[in-house]
C-alpha cells in the first residue's frame, strides 16, 4: 500500500532513483574507474575531456572523471554518519525534552534553539578552524548541526504522543519512563525522522563541500568534491572542466537526496509540508 | 502583545548568552595548547605568556569569560594578533560590504521569486507550474559556490561582460559598483529564490481556496486587485518566515562568496584570519554575524502581526 502510493510520487521516485544510482557508482567506483584517483602524470596535467579522460585532467595529471567517482564515497560518508550521529543524540534528547517537559525540556530547547542560532555553514566553519581538517572532525561538527533539528522534530511528535491513551495505559500498568518512550512513544514519531534524516544528508553534504572548497573539509589529496572544485577555482580560465563536473555530481546528489525527502515527506507525513 | 514581547526578548537574550559562551569556547577546542599552536612551537616563553595573558588562558575558565563578556558589552573584542587592530574595528569596516552583498541578493530573490510563485500558483497543475517545480527543484540542489564559479566562467571569462572578481562600493561610484555586485548576488539568489517562491506558490494556493476570496469575488471586485490585495498580503507570513530563516543561509552563503569573489568583507576577513591562526578575529566575525541573524530573524517573527492581523501574540 505504502510502495505503491510513493510510486505514484513521480518525483520521490525520481529521487530514489538517484539516491540509488549514486550508491551504485559509489560501491562500484574501482569498476568504473578507468584510472587511480590519487596518480600523478605530470605530462598530462590539465588536459581537457577526451576519450581517454571523460572529464580531463587536473594540475597534476589526475583523471577528474575518476576523481568524482570516489568523490561520491567521501560525500555518501559524510552524509550519512554525520546524520546518524545527529540523529540518535537528537531523538535522545528531544524525547528526554518532550517526555519529561518542564526544566529539563527549557534547558533542552534553549541548548537547542542555540545551535540553531548560528548559520550553520558559519558554525562548521568556526569548528573546523579550531578542531583542523579531517574526516572525522567534519563528521562530529556536521552531526552537532543536525542534532537541534532532529530534536525538535521528535520533541514536536513526543508531545502530542505522551497524551495518546496507549501511553496513559503504559503508565498505569506499571511500565517504567524508559520502557514507555522506547516501545510506545518513539516508534510512533519516527516518519518526520525519517524525512528530515533524508533531507539532513543532502544538507551535510552540501556543507562538507563547501568546507573542502575552503580548504576546511577533507584534506587534500583525497578526492571530495569540494577539494576538486578548490582546484577548479585556482585554474578557472585553463580547466573549466574541473569546475564543472564535480559541481554537477553534487548538485545531482543533492537534488536525489532532496527529492527523495520530499516525496518520503508526501508520504508518511503530509502535516510536514511546507 | 507586551508580554509576549517581554518574554521573547527574555528567550533572545538566554540564547545570545548561550552563543556566546560557545563562541567563547571555541578557543579551548584547540587540540593541544592554543598558544603554542598560534605562536609555533619555536617561540618565546615571554611571547607565550604575554599572549596567554591576553587571551585569558592563564586564569580559570569562569573567570576569563566573565572578563570576555564585560569587554564584549562595552564593544571590545580584543585586538588582532597579527596586525594589532581592535577586533570590533576590524569588522565594522568590513561589514558594508557583506551587508551590500546580502541586501542585494535578497532584493534580487524577492524579486525574481514572488513574481514566480505568484504565477504558478494562479496557473496551478498546467505546464508553467511544472517548469516552475523542475526549475526550483534544480536551483535548490546546485551550491552557491559552485553557481559562483560557473557565473565567473561564463560572463568573465567567455562573455567578458562583468569583471570577474574585485569590489567597489555602490555608495562611492554606483554603476561601478553595481557591476561587481551583480554575480556575487547572482550566486546566492538561486537557493534563497527558489525556497521562496516555492513558499509563495504553497501559500497562494491555500489563500487561494479561503472563502474571503470567494466572497470578494462575488462583489465583482476585479480579479488583479483580490490577488494582489487580499491574497498576496494573506499568503505572505509563511513567506515571511522562510525568509526569517533563510537569513542564516544568506549570511553565511555571502561570506563563502567573499572569498570567491575577492570582495573585502567580514568573510574575507574570517578566512585570512584562520589562515593565520588569529583566533579572535575569527570568534568576532562568528558572533556578530551569528547576532545579527538572531535580531533579524527575531524580527521577522514578531513582525508578523502586520500582515496577518488574525494572529495574537497573547492567545496561547
Amino acid at each position: 500500500m505504502l510502495v505503491k502510493r510513493f510510486i505514484r510520487n513521480k518525483l520521490g521516485v525520481l529521487g530514489l532513483g538517484i539516491v540509488l544510482f549514486i550508491f551504485l557508482v559509489s560501491l562500484m567506483a574501482g569498476l568504473f574507474a578507468t584510472h587511480d584517483p590519487l596518480e600523478i602524470s605530470i605530462s598530462n596535467r590539465i588536459q581537457p575531456p577526451s576519450r581517454i579522460y571523460f572529464f580531463g585532467t587536473d594540475q597534476f595529471g589526475r583523471d577528474v572523471y575518476t576523481r568524482v567517482l570516489f568523490g561520491s564515497r567521501i560525500s555518501l560518508k559524510v552524509g550519512i554518519f554525520s546524520v546518524a550521529i545527529g540523529a540518535v543524540i537528537g531523538i535522545i534528547l528531544g524525547s528526554i525534552s518532550g517526555y519529561f517537559r518542564g526544566w529539563i525540556d527549557y534547558g533542552i530547547l534553549l541548548i537547542m534553539d542555540t545551535i540553531i542560532s548560528f548559520p550553520s555553514i558559519l558554525l562548521a566553519i568556526g569548528l573546523m578552524a579550531v578542531m583542523g581538517t579531517g574526516m572525522g572532525n567534519i563528521i562530529i561538527t556536521l552531526a552537532l548541526i543536525c542534532v537541534p533539528r532532529f530534536g525538535r522534530v521528535v520533541r514536536g511528535s513526543v508531545l502530542s504522543i505522551r497524551e495518546k491513551e496507549y501511553v496513559e495505559a503504559a503508565r498505569a500498568s506499571g511500565s517504567g519512563h524508559i520502557k514507555i518512550i522506547l516501545t510506545h512513544v518513539l516508534p510512533n514519531a519516527m516518519a518526520p525522522v525519517i524525512v528530515v534524516a533524508t533531507i539532513y544528508v543532502a544538507n551535510s553534504i552540501l556543507i562538507e563541500a563547501a568546507l573542502s572548497f575552503l580548504g576546511l573539509g577533507v584534506a587534500p589529496p583525497a578526492p571530495s568534491w569540494g577539494n576538486i572544485l578548490s582546484d577548479g577555482r585556482n585554474f578557472i580560465t585553463q580547466a573549466p572542466w574541473l569546475t564543472i563536473f564535480p559541481g554537477i555530481a553534487i548538485s545531482l546528489m543533492v537534488m536525489g537526496f532532496n527529492t527523495l525527502g520530499d516525496g518520503l515527506r508526501d508520504l508518511l507525513d503530509p502535516k510536514l509540508k511546507q | 502583545m507586551t508580554h509576549y514581547l517581554i518574554r521573547r526578548f527574555i528567550s533572545v537574550l538566554l540564547t545570545l548568552c548561550l552563543v556566546s559562551i560557545l563562541v567563547f569556547s571555541l578557543i579551548h577546542l584547540i587540540p593541544g595548547d592554543p598558544v603554542l599552536v598560534i605562536l609555533g612551537s619555536t617561540a618565546e616563553r615571554e611571547q607565550v605568556e604575554t599572549l596567554r595573558n591576553k587571551l585569558g588562558l592563564d586564569r580559570p575558565l569562569l573567570v576569563s569569560y566573565v572578563s570576555w563578556m564585560a569587554n564584549l558589552l562595552r564593544g571590545d573584542m580584543g585586538t588582532s594578533i597579527i596586525t594589532g587592530e581592535p577586533v570590533t574595528q576590524m569588522i565594522v569596516q568590513r561589514l558594508p560590504a557583506t551587508m551590500t552583498v546580502a541586501a542585494a541578493a535578497l532584493l534580487l530573490s524577492m524579486l525574481f521569486s514572488v513574481p514566480a510563485g505568484l504565477i504558478a500558483s494562479l496557473r496551478h497543475n498546467t505546464y508553467i507550474d511544472y517548469i516552475f517545480s523542475g526549475l526550483v527543484i534544480l536551483a535548490v540542489s546546485a551550491p552557491s559556490f559552485w553557481l559562483a564559479l560557473l557565473f565567473m566562467l561564463l560572463f568573465s571569462v567567455k562573455l567578458k561582460i562583468l569583471p570577474m572578481m574585485g569590489y567597489v562600493s555602490i555608495f562611492e561610484n554606483f554603476w561601478q559598483g553595481l557591476k561587481y555586485l551583480i554575480l556575487p548576488a547572482l550566486s546566492l539568489t538561486f537557493m534563497l529564490g527558489a525556497l521562496l517562491a516555492r513558499m509563495t506558490r504553497s501559500s497562494m494556493l491555500e489563500v487561494l481556496r479561503e472563502d474571503y476570496i470567494i466572497t470578494a469575488l462575488a462583489k465583482g471586485i476585479p480579479y488583479w486587485l483580490i490577488i494582489l490585495k487580499h491574497a498576496l498580503k494573506n499568503a505572505f507570513p509563511p513567506v515571511l518566515t522562510i525568509l526569517g530563516f533563510q537569513i542564516g543561509y544568506l549570511l553565511g552563503g555571502t561570506v563563502i562568496i567573499e572569498d570567491i569573489y575577492s570582495i573585502p568583507g567580514v568573510g574575507r576577513l574570517i578566512f585570512s584570519a584562520i589562515v593565520s591562526r588569529d583566533y579572535q578575529v575569527v570568534q568576532g566575525c562568528i558572533l556578530l554575524v551569528t547576532v545579527i541573524y538572531v535580531f533579524v530573524y527575531t524580527i521577522v517573527d514578531i513582525s508578523y502581526v502586520y500582515f496577518d492581523p488574525r494572529l495574537s501574540y497573547d492567545k496561547k
